[in-house]
């Protein structure tokens, strides 16, 4: 069990609870609608989960990175039971999918596409068939993922480009490409431009939707529907569209704006460039975007049939994702769901009660979850957190549908609502700060008649731009705020439609751009903040900013602890500066580069380095408590 | 990084000072009869004697009288303290020797071929001691087996390679260190590092230990052959260095140059250190000293910085720049017997990494002495071993694998219960390697990522060709393709097939290709009491008209037909065949190297490699 963010969320709720001298409501917690329940591992068996595949009889086969697959029956250990491992098959290289079919498992390898069948009845596999094969440089970051099926049987794949100081396509063919297994074994290229596409998944409607993780030429995680001839963004891949299988028209990186204009933009220049359906913006929402899974399970799992939960391996958790289609084009929003998963969240898949099996690695990548492997499940215990179910873009703003009616009052004061928007800059560097972030003016509200629908009524709608659209003051009727009251909608496009008529001037003034329980926590401290360090405060500041994602006080999580920092020496400015343009080279034994995080005000920053450099000459606070994962 | 880093303290390679040509018996002190030169010996498998060719180059032993007389052991007119000894040898089946060092500590040599679990009297063992007053059946103690068998097949030639250290004594004679094996490998296998002995191991020329002995090969039991023997004692007098003075300053850039670096403090050491620096981090280090060299020679400087580097012996600028520690500067200069100075800057003005510098001298065949203080260079962190067992069932691991520097992609090794591995490239149809003992590691997969995300075999290996073996020729003359494109060669998978073998039922991957229109199975296993690999090929479907298909058994510099159907590939492995009446193996020249060669009649060929 995990109180990892929460008890701050407490601290925070109890304030805004005294400062309106109201009676104190119990805040909802994450686990006290989805559980999270722990496959209990045999010891000497290294489960660094690469692929989930469920099979219909309830046990679920998994395979590993050190190239393993098990097969786990009774995983749910019903009943306290235990789960029992059998290892069907082993050797396979670097295995990071898997998926059963027909009685058969079908494993991609780095280099191959592999059927995997037990002709033989005793449980093992014991014929090792090459569906397809294809070319490697041999460089560490050729990971190849799938298979994914699509209703007519036929499968695909993605490639990762390789990695040598950048996202390298050329050095084997189709790297960095989504392809499809032919009949005869043979790769059809589809769409270009992945970089490291951990995660993808053909819908319901038969479209093919990939994640992306943060890196060159992406600046921050992202879900992109691909279709025939796409672009996706990362230019290593185009080395191969002069082939003629290349469905695409040849290409070079020269052709690509590369001054960091937002990808939105450089979309115009270059037609063939897809724009991402959902950013999920860095650190906020992930760092390392991995698997992702439609909600088909009629309700078994909540009411979010039909959306999306993607995973994040760097910050074990699993975020939300809706999408709509405005002017025949997927986009639509992403939202904080559960954290507190044990390692790094890789792979998730539906089991048959409709629960969600998550498979985590963290070896060399790291991850938030401080295990090396793990398999968990998520469940959902049939209690209705309050929640935005959903947020769609509408022609003058946005709709959030509630999980619950919402309280009329709540609802109404635009202070209840903190929106704004910014972009990320495309570019070969690796990562982006946040750009261009303004303010999104709240005109009206409306409240649906049954409470379970807020229109919101903007100002500065930006096409291409990713917009916040948080609630932060919104509760329902028992007075409790939502579960998470944050969410990012990527408004490519701006639906048409009957605008709502609003009176001019606006009726109320907008509310200022810091969440209204952060301000609250502020006014608090404000005064001891002046002359001294808050841990209290610092630690809001480290949650608002998602600082906390990759750091914590004194131990190692994707990126260097605190005290490390500390050690360093730098000066508050330097570490200002840093910050805002961070410098790899300083962390070599650190995999995931950290992004730019200029969007973070200065004053803050300055708060967070006087704790950082405070850290060195005293006792450890209790800020690891705060952020304690038992 | 850390990878790289690895790799920090292999030696730097001044080995190899003093080879003896083996052109006479001039080496050894009064040689017995059993002892003689020759030009090359010829062994084979199953063999208990050696064939020899009259000529220069080769040391060979062989029983003229009775076994077990004092006198048959050859001693070297070297008496020696320290030592690195490299030579290769070869043993007929059966065979029992051993090197002692000093006369008195003795790395076994036996025929410890198909020996699973070796014990302190087989092959590459330190042999045990002996005292009889223990009791009876306790007599052997305080023996060490080698970490693993690596004896290669009787007939084949073996490298071996020591590094000893000799015993010290104070000046009254009491001991004060013991003496070491720093190392041995036997076909590049570590057997032993760091190993102290206690005393003198069985059949020492005596109890007492000395500085200094006679090298000593024992030559009572049978035959033994050397050749490419190399001894370097190390037995130069040492550089002796003075006190350094130094100067410590803190701030970015260069102290001699910036001003805005601060002067800390200047001071006499010892030695040269990064630790005369308080700081972590904008440091600047300035050393002067001074070394007395007793001999002329040209000496070689290994330097690791960590950031800004400067090395200046005499005024000659030998490292200048900046170098990160995993990448040490190696330099030779000419000194002359008598005094040198020497300076040294080290400066490190960035937050990451840790301070690092070491600077070490060495004279061809001396030591490598530390010019700095030991604890200057920080050890690289110890990256543990992951390792993969074929423990009760085959195992198949695919990886990447280097051949040479070129990593192949689509590799699958497989490790038998047998002690017998070989790695596969699946691209090709084709055995990349074979080899005996302990089977993979896949610590540069499996411990964290990133490059060079190979496996490694971790037994006695032999390089095989890495060619399909199987070719579709008009004639006997038509050559072999040096490799062949998945169109050509499709590869289809493996099934596992059961197989028992020496009364072991397991299972063994069949690799599948379609290749000409043909449907070709690929299997090997264990070959009869594990002498080897058996690898069988069988084919389905049409032959194109006028084709006929050929295997091509083996590639060498030299192969030798030795008889009763084997052949001797490069004196590395055999080849055993199973020709019929009509259809015999040949040996031909192709692109300048021998080839061994079959026509197939019949739809399958079978060939087996003894190593």
């Amino acid at each position: 069990m995990s109180y990892r963010p929460y008890i701050l969320c407490l601290f925070i709720a109890l304030l805004g609870a005294n400062a309106h001298a109201q009676a104190p409501v119990k805040p909802q917690l994450e686990e006290d609608y989805y559980e999270i329940k722990t496959i209990a591992i045999p010891t000497d068996v290294r489960l660094e989960v690469g692929g989930l595949a469920p099979m219909p009889d309830g046990r679920i086969g998994v395979c590993t990175r050190r190239g393993e697959v098990w097969i786990i029956e009774n995983p749910n250990q019903t009943d306290g039971t235990q789960a029992h491992f059998s290892l069907f098959a082993s050797g396979l290289h670097e295995a990071l999918g898997l998926a059963y079919r027909d009685g058969s498992f079908y494993c991609c390898q780095r280099g191959e596409l592999t059927k995997l069948t037990d002709t033989d009845a005793d449980g093992q596999a014991d014929l090792y068939e090459s569906v397809a094969s294809w070319d490697l440089s041999g460089n560490y970051h050729e990971y190849s993922y799938g298979p994914v099926f699509d209703k007519n049987g036929d499968i695909y794949l993605t490639f990762n480009v390789a990695w040598v100081g950048y996202g390298e396509g050329k050095l084997a063919k189709w790297r960095g490409w989504l392809v499809k297994v032919t009949k005869d074994g043979g790769l059809e290229p589809i769409a270009a431009g992945l970089r490291s596409p951990a995660g993808f998944n053909i819908n319901a409607n038969g479209d093919i939707l990939y994640g992306e993780n943060q890196g060159d030429w992406v600046g921050s995680g992202r879900v992109t529907h691909l279709e025939k001839g796409d672009f996706a963004g990362h230019a290593g891949s185009l080395y191969w569209t002069k082939e003629p299988e290349s469905p695409l028209r040849a290409m070079t990186k020269a052709e690509l704006p590369d001054d960091g204009e937002p990808m939105y933009e450089a979309a115009r220049k270059v037609p063939a460039l897809k724009l991402p359906a959902v950013w999920f913006p860095h650190a906020l929402m992930g760092i390392s975007t991995a698997d992702m899974v439609e909600d088909d399970t009629d309700g078994k799992f909540g009411p979010f049939q039909g959306q999306y939960f993607v995973l994040d391996q760097g910050q074990s958790r699993v975020m939300r994702m809706t999408l709509e289609k405005i002017n025949g084009k997927y986009q639509g929003a992403c939202y904080p769901f559960r954290e507190g998963f044990q390692s790094g969240t890789l792979r998730g898949r539906w089991g048959l009660d409709g629960s969600l099996f998550i498979g985590m690695t963290s070896r060399g990548w790291g991850s938030t979850g401080a295990d090396s492997y793990g398999l968990q499940r998520l469940v959902w215990n049939g209690q209705m957190p309050f929640e935005m179910k959903n947020v769609r873009a509408m022609p003058d703003g946005f709709e959030i549908e509630f999980t619950e009616p919402v309280s009329r009052k709540s609802a109404e004061d635009f202070a209840s609502y903190a929106l704004q928007s910014f972009t990320y800059e495309y570019h070969h560097q690796y990562g982006s700060p946040i750009i261009n972030m303004e303010d999104t003016p709240l005109r009206a509200v409306i409240v649906s008649e049954d409470r379970m629908k807020v229109r919101l009524v903007v100002g500065n709608l930006r096409k291409g731009y990713i917009h916040q659209v948080q609630a932060n003051g919104v509760t329902n009727d028992a007075g409790q705020p939502l579960l998470h009251d944050m969410s990012y909608y990527t408004l490519n496009d701006i639906p048409v439609g009957a605008l709502v008529n609003v009176p001019s001037p606006v009726i109320k003034p907008a509310p200022a751009k810091t969440p209204k329980a952060n301000k609250k926590a502020k006014s608090k401290t404000d005064t001891a903040a002046n002359t001294a360090v808050n841990p209290v405060q610092v630690a809001a500041l480290l949650k608002k900013y998602a600082c906390v994602g990759c750091h914590a006080e004194a131990k190692r999580v994707v990126g260097p602890p605190y005290l490390e920092i500390a050690k360093r020496n730098y000066p508050n400015a330097k570490i200002l500066d840093l910050i805002y343009h961070p410098q790899p080279a300083n962390w070599p034994e650190y995999a995931t580069e950290m992004a730019p995080m200029s969007h973070v005000p200065k004053e803050d920053v300055l708060k967070i380095a006087a704790w950082i450099n405070a850290l060195d000459d005293k006792p450890k606070t209790d800020l690891q408590k705060l952020d304690n994962r038992d | 990084m850390y990878k790289f880093l690895f790799l920090l303290f292999l030696p730097v390679a001044v080995f190899a000072q003093n080879k003896f040509p083996l052109e006479d018996l001039n080496a050894f002190k009064n040689p017995g009869p059993n002892w003689s030169i020759q030009s090359a010996v010829l062994g084979n498998v199953t063999a208990t004697n050696l064939t020899p060719t009259p000529g220069k180059g080769i040391l060979l032993c062989q029983l003229k009288g009775p076994k077990y007389q004092p006198t048959d052991d050859l001693y070297f007119n070297l008496e020696h303290g320290n030592l690195k000894l490299s030579v290769d040898f070869l043993i007929p089946q059966g065979a029992n020797s051993g090197i002692y060092l000093q006369g008195r500590y003795e790395v076994q040599i036996a025929d410890s071929w198909r020996v699973k679990n070796p014990t302190d009297g087989d092959c590459g063992a330190i042999y045990y001691r002996w005292d009889e007053t223990r009791g009876a059946g306790k007599e052997g103690y305080e023996g060490h087996p080698p970490l693993q068998n690596a004896c290669r097949a009787p007939g084949l030639w073996n490298h071996l390679e020591i590094d000893f250290r000799a015993p010290a004594f104070d000046a009254v004679g009491k001991k004060t260190a013991n003496a070491r094996f720093n190392k041995v490998t036997l076909n590049g296998i570590t057997l032993h590092e760091n190993v102290e002995l206690l005393g003198v191991t069985r059949g020492a020329v005596s109890m007492v230990e000395v500085a200094k002995g006679p090298l000593r090969i024992q030559g009572d039991h049978g035959e033994i052959a050397f050749k490419n023997l190399q001894i370097e004692t190390g037995e130069r007098p040492l550089i002796t260095f003075s006190p350094v003075t130094y100067q410590y300053y803190e701030g970015k850039g260069y102290a001699t140059k910036d001003t805005a670096s601060k002067f800390v403090r200047s001071g006499t050491l010892p030695r040269a250190t990064m630790k005369a620096a308080d700081a972590k981090n904008n440091i600047f280090l300035l050393f002067n000293g001074e070394m007395e060299v007793p001999q002329t020679d040209t000496y070689t400087f290994q330097a690791y910085f960590g950031g800004t580097s400067l090395l200046m012996v005499d005024g000659d600028t030998l490292v200048k720049g900046w170098y990160w520690v995993d990448n040490p500067q190696v330099r030779l200069k000419k000194l002359t017997a008598g005094k040198h100075q020497y300076t040294i800057h080290y400066g490190k003005d960035f937050p990451w990494g840790y301070k690092s510098l070491g600077i070490f001298i060495q004279q061809p065949g001396g030591l490598k002495q530390n010019i700095t203080e030991r604890s200057s260079l920080p050890d690289p962190p110890p990256i543990p071993l992951v390792e993969v067992e074929p423990t009760n069932k085959t195992v198949v691991q695919r990886s990447f694998m280097l051949l040479g520097t070129k990593k192949l992609t689509h590799v699958a090794s497989v490790g038998m219960t047998s002690g017998l591995n070989f790695a596969y490239n699946l691209k090709q149809g084709s055995l990349v390697k074979i080899w005996r003992g302990q089977f993979l590691s896949a610590t540069q997969m499996w411990h964290e990522r990133g490059e060079p995300q190979t496996a490694e075999a971790l037994g006695v290996s032999v390089p095989m060709n890495n060619k399909f073996p199987l070719a579709l020729l008009a004639d006997k003359n038509g050559a072999f393709p040096d490799s062949l494109s998945p169109q050509e060669l499709k590869y289809k998978g493996y099934q596992l097939e059961k197989r028992a073998i020496g009364g072991e039922t397991q299972q063994y991957p069949d690799f599948m290709y379609e290749y000409q229109g043909l449907r070709i199975r690929d299997i090997s296993t264990p070959a009869n009491q594990s002498e080897g690999i058996l690898r069988q090929l069988s084919w389905q479907g049409d032959l194109q008209a006028g084709k006929q298909v050929y295997a091509l058994l083996a590639e060498g510099a030299t192969i030798q037909d030795i008889g009763a159907n084997r052949f001797l590939v490069d004196g590395q492995y055999y080849v055993l065949t199973f020709p019929t009446a009509g259809n015999k193996p040949f040996i031909r020249e192709s692109k300048g190297v021998q080839q061994l060669v079959m026509a197939v009649t019949g739809q399958e060929v079978s060939y087996q490699l003894i190593f």
